[in-house]
């Protein structure tokens, strides 16, 4: 949170300039990374070659000495790839600013317990005892960082919301650009209903009890729209106050960790299938790093546990559908619109906002754009195979190395999110913001679980069949 | 899990005066630019600035 209020890249008047945003924002660095991952895995597969060498991945063990087994067999690949995720997110480090001697120190250290979590979830008996990676990574990550604590070195390294979007981005290489296309308007719509209904219940309980309207603003759309990202946008777009952000990243934070654990294991009691429980995760976590780590939890049970019908895939590939094309690409609109009812509506205070329609391309998460481009190229790749030679040949060849990098970048992602988080900041929030959000995220969870459930239950159980 | 150098923060400040969150494309009413600023104005002038964060001014702090 200190990271965010105190740190804005010195900017000429009325911002910076497309070319320094794609040397300056994480967002076009994680589009750098995954889409040119990308594009050398499809030129290498055009020439009858592939990235599998190096986009190495644990395969499933029983016994502890088949992980020593791998680890002898393959310890040139893991090296390897711990160079390449290196260099790659060391440049983007030195660009953005991060000290890159500490970047690499700690993300090395990041890579050797990843790669121990990528293990242990190919335990044959990991979910018989719910070891899921995201879930073990996000415990391991809170009982250091509230007990042992985390020296500020390693600070450098944990960058959860980059490790995320090059996941999304590369994540986009398994959802065709036509499933994009067919799927998208369903969750656009779902995602549109519960954002609407969720704001409006946590901003009308917190002006009801007396909260600042631009808090209430704050608030709703970091429940309602896209987590703390969401909070971010809107308080510069309405001239929130520093200590709004603060309360508001607290409750995103503290009830996103909060439904990590909570929504797999309700759909997991309820027996929903991975598309249905991708789709109510998709709705109803507020962050894309917790929710990706909630989706890829429940996908963890498809085929492990009885009763759960569907594909890993499919849960993820749902999340991802109904929070960032249902949800995330929205922000700018609900800037804009927010900081135009601000200016009109609510008090003055001091700051004049000169808000207008470029609000919606300036606060665009443009790491969207990779995940489609992604998606896009792939696509373009597949045509002309038929289905069985899609399975056959580009599935191990092309998508299934960019999906190993992809677990890769969210297991980094996971673990990280605990190692940044401080039970403490949580306490700081207050009685009336921590009952207006609640009372949202109880609305959201309940419309979303319907929606998904029942309204729209055909179409995602279908997602991925 | 969010980020100083996200998109979706385009190039917001804080005004240090107000201890709000400033867009890029918004100013404030009370903005003075120091002589580190311009290399012209005096302490005491006063102009219609945007509230660059990155800016040493009496509105804002980096």
């Amino acid at each position: 949170m200190t990271e965010i209020a105190e740190r804005s890249a010195p900017s000429a008047a009325g911002g910076s300039s497309f070319w320094s945003d794609v040397i300056r924002k994480e967002d076009w660095w994680a589009i750098w990374i995954g889409l040119g991952l990308v594009v050398v895995a499809a030129t290498l597969f055009a020439n009858g070659q592939s990235l599998k060498w190096i986009a190495i991945a644990p395969q499933k063990w029983s016994q502890l000495s088949q992980v020593g087994a791998q680890l002898r067999a393959h310890w040139l690949q893991y090296s390897s790839l711990l160079v390449l995720w290196s260099v790659l997110f060391g440049i983007a480090a030195a660009a953005l600013g991060i000290r890159v001697s500490r970047f690499l120190v700690s993300f090395a250290l990041i890579y050797v317990v990843a790669l121990a979590l990528y293990f242990l979830g190919l335990w044959d008996q990991a979910s018989r005892y719910n070891l899921e990676p995201p879930l073990v990574a996000l415990a391991l990550g809170l009982l250091i960082a509230n007990t042992l604590g985390v020296p500020k070195w390693a600070d450098a390294g944990l960058r959860v919301e980059f490790y995320v979007k090059t996941g999304i981005v590369l994540l986009g290489t398994s959802l065709p650009l036509t499933l994009v296309a067919w799927a998208g308007p369903v969750a656009i719509v779902q995602a549109a209903i519960v954002s609407l209904v969720t704001f409006g219940v946590i901003y009308l309980t917190a002006v009801r009890l007396g909260l600042d309207r631009r808090l209430a603003a704050v608030l709703g759309t970091g429940g309602a729209v896209c987590g703390v990202s969401g909070s971010i946008a809107v308080a510069g777009a309405v001239g929130a106050k520093r200590e709004h952000v603060s309360v508001a990243i607290s409750l995103v934070v503290a009830w996103a960790i909060v439904m990590i654990y909570a929504l797999p294991l309700a759909s997991r009691a309820l027996g929903l299938s991975t598309g249905v429980a991708g789709a109510w995760i998709g709705t109803s976590e507020f962050a894309d790093a917790a929710g990706l780590a909630a989706a890829q939890t429940y996908g963890g049970y498809a085929g492990n546990v009885p009763g759960i019908h569907g594909t890993a895939e499919a849960a993820v590939s749902a999340f991802t559908l109904m929070k960032v094309i249902g949800r995330d690409i929205w922000i700018g609109v609900w800037a804009l619109v927010l900081s135009l009812v601000a200016t009109a509506r609510w008090e003055s205070t001091g700051v004049r906002n000169r808000t207008g329609v470029a609000e919606i391309w300036r606060r665009f998460p443009k790491f969207v754009l990779g995940f489609l481009l992604a998606s896009a190229l792939v696509t373009w790749v597949a045509q002309g195979h038929s289905y069985a030679d899609y399975k056959q040949t580009v599935v191990p060849g092309l998508v299934a190395p960019l999906q190993a990098l992809r677990t890769w970048a969210f297991t980094f992602a996971f673990l990280s999110i605990g190692l940044t988080t401080r039970f403490r900041e949580f306490f700081s929030v207050g009685a009336r913001p921590f009952y207006a959000f609640t009372a949202g995220v109880a609305v959201n969870v309940v419309l979303g679980f319907f929606l998904s459930t029942h309204v729209f239950a055909d179409f995602w159980t279908r997602l991925g069949q | 899990m969010s980020s100083a150098w996200a998109s979706v923060r385009a190039d917001d400040g804080l005004c240090g005066r107000h201890d709000r969150y400033v867009s890029a494309s918004s100013d404030c009413e009370d903005y003075q630019p120091t002589r580190e600023v311009t290399g012209m104005a005096t302490a005491g002038s006063s102009a219609a600035g945007k509230a660059s964060a990155g800016a040493a001014s009496r509105c804002s702090r980096a």
